[in-house]
């Protein structure tokens, strides 16, 4: 009983202690003119179980997956609604979490839990034009960064982290360490370079047969 | 007797690892695939046949992601001693049967055990007045590269006059060597349950099993312990 009211009483201080990320995240292309692009900042360090309430939901709309990134916490789960009026079939062959949700159509949805960390990408196998992408984070310290590139995460715990900044299309994300100190905020700017929309093959590991330049 | 048996390996619709066995997976919900498969017996010791060639052809489709609906036309060649002409061969039957796996297909929350009920009903065609129902229960179970499967199947020709009752029971193992390719052995028997006692057969032999893309193919050779010479098929499918 003692060691409860403990560990609620640590745990109470660590959310009263928990302080804020800041900063702004910058992305380019390739020749260094700014683009305007979807990204999500984590912050990597702290372990948190995934809250059951929070389902991400990633659209099938017009042909796209809207959006087409979202972040989950390791154990959570992602909802796949499709709002076409015409099939899809949502698949990833991912190592990290592979899938096949088979074909649904128009007000179906079906879920995926995602129990392990990772980058997981989504694909239809009918559209080839469609992709999206899954982080698989290990807590909830996540974010989507703002239109005008900033970006806060509340309660992060004081501690030595890393703060990652990823996008779809990136050649890689980037990175910062970042020190929370109690009752202090930290800020970190981040700058990413986004390129091509990478080819990917349908389920069966074979390329699509009407696949042109349809990539975004 | 010996059995070879050529399977895929990660999954898709029905396929199986093995070549007398069903296999414990389904298709996904919608989703098709054309499933055959070959069988060749030889020198078997009943009174009605001594020689029988097989080739069964089967769409499956995916009612849902446990669930699935095959319509299978079985197509057969059979010498017969002493009969006049000695061969023939005949559109055999035709039917529908359901494919229910009784647990997730995701690779993350499927469980080692894996149970799949069959149950199908066949028209003979050259019997005009039996129906041939026929079911399986069968359990797999995968650890790693390691997969094995026991098949408990039961088929009837049932018609006003007669009734006439098998079951087929059979299991196997199989291993993945390397990437998409897996060998293993498997035993498959056919016994009967009333006064056609003396065509019980068994075959004890390797298999094997293959995929790639959206094709697999399984195969096995079973060589004759009991009442027949040998028998072997060959399965294939390719998914759409």
């Amino acid at each position: 009983m003692g060691h409860r009211v403990l560990a609620i009483v640590l745990a109470l201080a660590g959310v009263a202690r928990a302080e804020r990320v800041t900063g702004k995240l910058t992305i380019t292309d390739a020749d260094g003119k700014p683009v305007s692009a979807d990204a999500i900042v984590y912050v990597v360090g702290p372990i948190e179980a995934a809250d059951p309430k929070d389902v991400p939901k990633i659209t099938q709309k017009d042909r796209r997956f809207v959006p087409d990134l979202v972040a989950v916490t390791a154990g959570g789960s992602v909802a796949f609604p499709n709002a076409d009026s015409f099939l899809h079939n949502v698949f990833s062959q991912s190592p990290e979490r592979k899938f096949d949700l088979g074909s649904f159509r128009k007000g179906e949805s079906k879920d995926k839990d995602f129990p392990k960390p990772g980058v997981v990408d989504v694909y239809c196998n009918i559209h080839p034009e469609m992709a999206a992408t899954i982080l698989v984070l290990p807590n909830r310290l996540h974010t989507h960064v703002k239109p005008d590139g900033t970006f806060e995460i509340d309660r992060v715990p004081p501690g030595h982290w890393t703060v990652v900044a990823y996008t779809r299309r990136a050649q890689r994300p980037v990175s910062a360490p970042i020190q929370v100190g109690a009752g202090q905020d930290a800020t970190v700017n981040l700058a990413l370079v986004r390129g091509a929309e990478a080819e990917h093959l349908n389920k069966y590991g074979e390329k699509y047969h009407d696949a042109g330049n349809t990539y975004r | 007797m010996a059995l070879l048996v050529v399977a895929p390996a990660t999954a898709h619709a029905g396929r199986t690892f093995y070549g007398w066995l069903y296999g414990t997976e389904v298709m996904p919900e919608r989703g098709a695939e054309i499933q055959t498969w070959v069988s060749d017996e030889s020198d078997l010791k009943d009174e009605g046949h001594a020689d029988e060639t097989s080739w069964l052809v089967q769409p499956a489709i995916g009612i849902t992601d446990q669930l699935e609906l095959v319509l299978p036309v079985d197509f057969v060649w059979t010498k017969v001693p002493g009969a006049m002409p000695p061969a023939r061969t005949a559109l055999d039957s035709y039917g529908a049967e359901i494919r229910y796996r009784m647990v997730s297909q995701d690779p993350v929350d499927a469980p080692p055990l894996a149970p799949l009920v069959r149950l199908a009903v066949k028209r003979l065609v050259t019997e005009r007045e039996t129906l041939q129902p026929e079911g399986d229960v069968v359990v797999s179970y995968q650890q790693d590269r390691f997969h094995g499967l026991v098949d408990l199947g039961f088929v009837g020709d049932i018609s006003q006059d007669t009734q006439h009752f098998e079951i087929h029971p059979g299991g196997g193992v199989s291993i993945e060597t390397v990437p998409q390719l897996r060998f293993g052995a498997e035993v498959f028997a056919e016994i009967m349950l009333d006064d056609h006692a003396g065509s019980d057969w068994v075959v004890v032999g390797p298999n094997m099993a293959w995929s790639h893309g959206r094709s697999w193919l399984s195969a096995s050779f079973g060589i004759g312990v009991y009442n027949i010479k040998d028998a072997g098929r060959l399965q294939w499918g390719i998914a759409f």
